[in-house]
């Protein structure tokens, strides 16, 4: 197994720890947990470099534990304990750690687009060949500020990468509950913006992509969107049984595959190297867990 | 140095501007046109300063700011008018906020927004916004007042570098006054006061870009023998505003001059502050109590100032 596709089963076994503490309420704070989305995120923490910038949303929690040192910092942050990922001072949604790159996290959708153009001028200031990754949404693209950034980005020529997890959701409702389609690709190619889409959650596929995106990114100055489409297989805000309809039931104890479908990257890592390696490969895991003691 | 109002404060601005490195100045019409009214002339480009002229989209300008800052560069963004940034409030508290809540491995960069405030109706009700002092309370952003040239040659200097954000308003209806050299007496560390003058009867307090009404107060005193102090207050937050307050405690007479509409004013909190110390200090509040008005107007703000000496002497 390639070490990316190593580091998704961590994630996935990492995060289904917090969500049986979830189950327990232990936190006061809202985690935002992004089970279904491990591909995607070990693609961009592999490609982020240092003086990169991060910027993500409220559901960063992935994100955070994948490029933590220790990522039971991240459970103590929650726990609002000072020697948390941020000192305690941060909590969920907000959760940053600029030592590896997430410099900012923010729940008010779209808004941190253009703190992500900001970031991207501050590379071409400095004249490196660092790069910008921001994380948004389907729900964000609803937003004035989604359609200000890209243009804002694009006239300008910036390094950054604009990434949107396209789940289908807000909260409760789905997109055709909500508002009419929006063909992102259209909209990227009336402004001159490469547009890229990812949906097969393969995670060393993933990787490949966001690799050349960076490479091409910062050759050529110039933004980048790419749509990945993602199935979420925990609530918005809490543990599974997921949400609104769903009757998952995430258990470590019936291993780290939450769906038999590939909405599941998990799923598709098991299908790849066939059960029997799958299994050896999940109880290699018991080393990695994360110390999740109550102090 | 060019007496004019404008003119004067763009020569303060871009003096200093042209000697930051590491920057992104930007604004709408930056580089052609009027060049924002005048406020954005005489910018030069360097190799670490760059100048863009940027597209209509307030709300990511205020949020490119806020990136540059954390990325350890500086921004200076040029505004035409205080009402636009109306539409950033959202990266000024939320943005901000977090900022101000994470620990940087870099000291921020600085990020300031120069703009003038449309002190007059003339534009209409949507061109009219003088409550910087309220943006300012709720996000935590310093707002300070360009008045006179030795208040903005001093605070200029001391603040456009220092990391975080802070905006610099000038006055609309002053563009093209011509301007006197007002010497400065004494100032806060963090320029939330400034000080004018120092007298024995009287302390002056001037809120927004009152400052022109409480010298004339001053004048009036002046002509009649009454020693008067005179301060103008800008928005800091945790404002270490002693040294009005303190004069207030010693003359025991505070006037307070505020030209904004707003009912949430920094007014009241200095006298509160005062009045915690000394529930006896004589004070009078003038401001705009016409509130703002919904149709084009003249929207002057006057001081009777006759009325106001004659309540000093009383």
């Amino acid at each position: 197994m390639e070490n990316c596709e190593l580091i998704a089963l961590k994630l996935r076994l990492w995060q289904m720890e917090i969500n049986e503490d979830l189950k327990k309420k232990r936190f006061k704070v809202p985690v935002h947990l992004g089970l279904g989305t491990e591909a995607l995120v070990v693609a961009i923490a592999s490609v982020i470099h240092s003086g990169d910038s991060l910027l993500l949303t409220h559901r960063n929690a992935a994100f955070n534990l994948v490029l933590a040192e220790d990522p039971s910092a991240v459970v103590r942050e929650y726990d609002g304990s000072d020697d948390g990922l941020a000192f305690g001072q941060l909590g969920s949604m907000n959760l940053v750690n600029p030592r590896s790159g997430v410099v900012y996290s923010s729940s008010i959708l779209a808004n941190n687009i253009s703190v992500a153009c900001g970031c991207a001028f501050g590379h071409r200031i400095s004249q490196s060949q660092n790069f910008s990754v921001v994380l948004t949404g389907d729900g964000a693209m609803e937003e004035g500020a989604f359609y200000e950034g890209l243009v804002f980005a694009k006239s300008h020529q910036l390094p950054l990468v604009i990434v949107v997890d396209n789940n289908d959701y807000s909260m409760a409702s789905t997109t055709s509950e909500r508002r009419c389609e929006i063909d992102l690709s259209m909209f990227c190619k009336s402004i001159g913006v490469n547009y890229l889409q990812l949906s097969d959650n393969d995670v060393q596929t993933y990787v490949t992509v966001f690799e050349s995106l960076r490479d091409a990114v910062t050759s050529a100055s110039s933004p980048a969107v790419v749509e990945v489409k993602t199935t979420l297989l925990n609530q918005h805000a809490g543990p599974t049984p997921g949400w609104p309809s769903d009757p998952m039931k995430v258990e470590i104890s019936h291993g780290l595959v939450i769906e038999e479908t590939v909405s599941d990257p998990i799923f598709v890592l098991r299908e790849k190297y066939g059960i029997k390696n799958f299994s050896k490969f999940e109880n290699e895991l018991g080393s990695t867990k994360l110390n999740r003691d109550v102090r | 140095m060019s007496s004019n109002y404008l003119a004067a404060m763009n020569q303060i601005i871009s003096d200093r501007v042209n000697q930051m490195e590491n920057t992104l100045v930007y604004g709408e019409n930056l580089d052609r046109g009027s060049f924002i009214s005048g406020l954005s002339k005489n910018l030069v480009s360097g190799p670490t300063r760059l100048l863009k002229n940027v597209g209509n989209c307030e709300y990511t300008h205020c949020g490119v700011g806020f990136g540059l800052m954390m990325s350890g560069k500086n921004a200076v963004l040029f505004v035409k008018q205080l009402d636009f940034m109306m539409l950033g409030i959202d990266h000024f508290v939320s943005t901000y906020g977090s900022i101000r809540a994470t620990r940087y491995q870099q000291p921020l960069g600085s990020f300031t927004i120069v703009t003038a405030i449309y002190d007059q109706g003339f534009q209409g009700p949507q061109s009219s916004f003088r409550g910087l002092g309220e943006i300012c309370s709720m996000s935590g952003v310093s707002g300070f007042m360009l008045q006179e040239l030795s208040d903005a040659k001093k605070i200029v200097a001391e603040e456009i570098s220092k990391p975080g954000i802070r905006f610099f308003a000038l006055s609309q209806r002053k563009a093209n006054e011509e301007l006197t050299e007002v010497n400065i007496v004494n100032a806060a560390p963090d320029n939330s006061v400034i000080q004018y003058r120092h007298g024995s009867e009287v302390s002056i307090v001037c809120m927004g870009h009152s400052l022109a009404h409480g010298k004339s107060l001053v004048y009036l005193c002046d002509k009649n023998g009454v020693g008067a102090s005179l301060f103008s207050v800008n928005y800091v937050e945790n404002a270490k505003w002693e040294i009005a307050a303190l004069d207030a405690l010693r003359t025991k007479k505070l006037v307070i001059i505020d030209d904004t509409h707003s009912t949430a004013s920094l007014s009241f909190r200095f006298l509160t502050d005062v009045l915690e110390f000394d529930p006896e200090v004589r004070f009078t509040v003038v401001r705009n109590r016409a509130g703002k008005s919904t149709a084009v107007s003249d929207e002057r703000f006057e001081v009777d100032c006759e009325s106001v000496f004659a309540w000093i002497r009383s």
